[in-house]
């Protein structure tokens, strides 16, 4: 096997790599590395020596695939491409962890606003907003209550609004925590700033 | 007799891990004397910088710097070259955040020099 053939073994293997991107722009790393090699070869490196900053096309491929994923996640505005980008970084990267927490848990709360909203619908007088004081202490619960006194429901109806909101607010602030973080993915890794 | 030092204390593993922090404000500065290409930026950041920078790790970042705006890439054909190289040329963003960045690094590296050198060894 000569050298341009292992040179053109692994410029394969990079193209398959890089499969999922779009031809243009698999082309286009394809050629840069290309380029590269051919030049180390022509100044008279062999194959393996050309070869070895760049380690294996799958290793090689890989943070170009996940710049990839984040652009084309960030420019679909889709909650699930989304997840999926930041799932792929979390072993990377602290912000991607953090932005998928606070979608997780903002996410939670925003789905059991919606499931408040069903219970009160099935079961009006279970579901609303209590104000108690036992004990010298002010007590409040807000959604399902069973261990409060008997007291009345302070919102009655207007509790289906109240978890409206909560749920709108806590969809905004799950995407808002989604498309942070990628953006913040997205931009070179800055030196720390003073 | 002396102990040798681990393998990723080693002075050479030690220049390159600090390296690592300020590399894309390398990259820039040199792409703030002219238009380069990959191979290019890499032999002058051996020559001239000290630091051995791998294949994998530049191109990567060159990558991310394109898609931030950072950089523009025009492809070139050269007389006596059989193949098209891939220049890099900074843009006015690229500039601007050079400059930004550069400034942040020299004010650090006044302080940190005037706080290290307190002291002699």
């Amino acid at each position: 096997m000569t050298d341009h053939d292992i040179i053109e073994t692994w410029l394969r293997a990079l193209m398959q790599a890089l499969s999922a991107m779009p031809a243009e722009m698999r082309a286009d790393i394809v050629n840069e590395a290309r380029a590269h090699l051919e030049e180390r070869l022509a100044a008279g490196l062999k194959a393996e020596s050309a070869l070895h900053g760049f380690g294996t096309a799958e290793v090689y491929a890989r943070p170009f695939m996940d710049d990839f994923q984040v652009h084309t996640a960030l420019q679909s505005k889709s909650s699930l491409s989304m997840i999926r980008a930041l799932l792929n970084q979390t072993a990377r990267s602290l912000v991607a962890l953090l932005g998928l927490f606070v979608a997780l848990v903002t996410g939670l709360l925003g789905l059991g606003s919606i499931a408040m909203i069903a219970q009160k619908i099935i079961a009006p007088d279970k579901v609303g907003l209590w104000i108690w004081h036992t004990a010298g202490q002010n007590f409040m619960c807000l959604g399902i209550c069973d261990g409060h006194p008997h007291t009345p429901d302070m919102i009655g109806m207007w509790a289906y609004a109240v978890f409206v909101f909560i749920a709108a607010l806590m969809w905004f602030i799950c995407r808002l925590s989604l498309r942070l973080a990628l953006k913040s993915l997205v931009r070179p890794k800055k030196m720390a700033s003073t | 007799m002396p102990l040798k030092p681990p393998p990723d204390k080693t002075p050479e593993n030690r220049r390159t891990q600090m390296y690592k922090g300020v590399l894309e404000l390398a990259v820039l500065s040199l792409l703030k004397d002219g238009a380069q290409y990959g191979l290019k930026i890499l032999d002058r950041m051996r020559d001239e910088v000290g630091l051995d920078l791998a294949e994998g790790t530049l191109y990567p970042l060159l990558h991310r710097l394109e898609k931030a705006g950072l950089v523009k890439p025009e492809w070139r054909m050269e007389q006596g070259i059989s193949h098209p190289r891939k220049y890099y040329t900074l843009t006015k963003a690229g500039a601007a955040d050079f400059a930004e960045q550069r400034t942040t690094w020299l004010e650090l590296c006044d302080r940190l020099n005037a706080f290290l050198q307190r002291a002699t060894p």
